[in-house]
């Protein structure tokens, strides 16, 4: 799948799963990775990213597997930069489908 | 890759950040490998699947809105333009050497007179400057003998250091202008190709066009090359003197031929000028010969 349109689309669904419900790292990559096949390089720093945005708020738990993993919440300021992508997306698509769907007639 | 190193050097390309900060990253990824383990991968997958760690040092460094190239070396603005000089002097002296390196004997002398009048002009430029310091000079002798003096000095030194200056600059641009060929294309090769350069110089002159286009698109050694251009300015400066004695020579010879019409011999004067003249136009001729030998 092409790169470019990864990296638009890459935050709305990292913002999504992380709004769905609290999970740390490498769980998110493999969650993500269920939808696109993405760099691992890329979506830990991408993380990084919305956390100093105020995006996603980071919490210690313990964990039964070791040492206690650092979980990403969803703050509200992250719902709303999530619903507005959603938005984005949605026009976006539509238009696009359109386009293309056009095509077939 | 071992983790240790992937960390250390993640940790090196992060130093522009807080070291709190860089720590926190630095614990964050532990706990990625260690995540990755736990899920049945080796501490080499772990890492592999991070990418290169320059990229992703990058990537982070986005997120603190940090101009991502800060990491790499940075220089101060002293040392970018130190740089940036000293590449465009060598510059400048390497395509001198190449232009004189590519030209015949004759456009050599060309080169050589062109030179000398660019400093001619930039002698006669001191004229003015002169006279402004002698001006500066007269103020200052009216002052009191101690501190006129060192004021003398000091407007003394500090017009010789302009003069210099400009004369500098005004030599860099003119040579620029004048005499740097930048047609000249010369290639930079291997001493394999030392001999064959040697044995095709020595080659009898075709059309003197032609020869020296083969050899803008011969490869050459640049340690030849500096060589030859340095032989070629020495032979072409030493012909110098033979040229102007040549010249002086044949002004004398005329007058002896004019006073000949006139009636008057003076024979022996006329053969020693005549021998003079001989021998001066055979070194001319022999140096000339080792310039076009050196190509």
């Amino acid at each position: 799948m092409d790169t470019q349109f990864k990296k638009g689309v890459l935050e709305l669904i990292v913002l999504f799963i992380v709004s769905e419900k609290d999970i740390y790292g490498y769980e998110l990559v493999l969650e993500v990775s269920k939808v696109l096949e993405v760099n691992e390089g890329t979506i830990y720093p991408l993380l990084r990213r919305l956390t100093n945005e105020k995006y996603f708020e980071t919490y210690l738990k313990e964990s039964s597997e070791g040492p206690p993993r650092k979980y990403y919440h969803i703050t509200s300021l992250g719902k709303s930069r999530k619903d507005t992508l959603v938005e984005t997306w949605r026009n976006f698509s539509k238009k696009v489908n359109k386009l293309i769907e056009g095509e077939k007639q | 890759m071992k983790k240790e190193k992937f960390l250390k050097t993640l940790r090196e390309k992060l130093n522009v950040l807080e070291s709190q900060e860089v720590e926190d990253i630095i614990e964050e990824y532990k706990d990625y490998i260690r995540q990755k383990q736990d899920d049945g991968m080796t501490e080499e997958e772990a890492i592999q699947d991070f990418g290169d760690v320059e990229s992703l040092a990058k990537e982070i460094l986005k997120a603190y809105k940090i101009n991502e190239n800060y990491n790499q070396k940075e220089e101060t603005e002293l040392e970018k333009n130190v740089k940036n000089i000293s590449e465009k002097v060598l510059d400048f002296f390497q395509r001198l050497i190449d232009t004189i390196a590519s030209k015949s004997g004759e456009e050599i002398i060309q080169i050589i007179v062109k030179f000398i009048l660019i400093l001619i002009m930039i002698g006669l430029l001191k004229i003015p400057l002169y006279m402004l310091m002698h001006l500066g000079f007269t103020v200052f002798n009216l002052v009191p003998d101690f501190i006129g003096n060192i004021f003398s000095s000091i407007w003394r030194i500090l017009f010789e250091f302009i003069f210099a200056v400009i004369s500098i600059i005004l030599l860099y641009y003119c040579t620029k202008k004048y005499i740097i060929d930048d047609n000249v294309e010369v290639k930079r090769n291997t001493r394999k190709r030392k001999r064959s350069n040697l044995s095709e110089a020595r080659k009898p002159s075709r059309g003197k066009k032609q020869e020296i286009n083969e050899e803008k698109v011969r490869d050459s050694n640049s340690g030849i090359h500096i060589l030859s251009a340095i032989a070629k300015i020495f032979v072409a400066i030493v012909s110098f003197p033979f040229l102007v004695a040549m010249v002086g020579l044949c002004i004398a010879f005329g007058i002896l031929i004019a006073l000949m019409i006139k009636g008057i011999f003076f024979i022996s004067v006329f053969l020693i000028l005549f021998g003079l003249i001989m021998m001066t136009s055979s070194v001319i001729g022999f140096l000339f010969s080792i310039i076009r030998g050196l190509k």
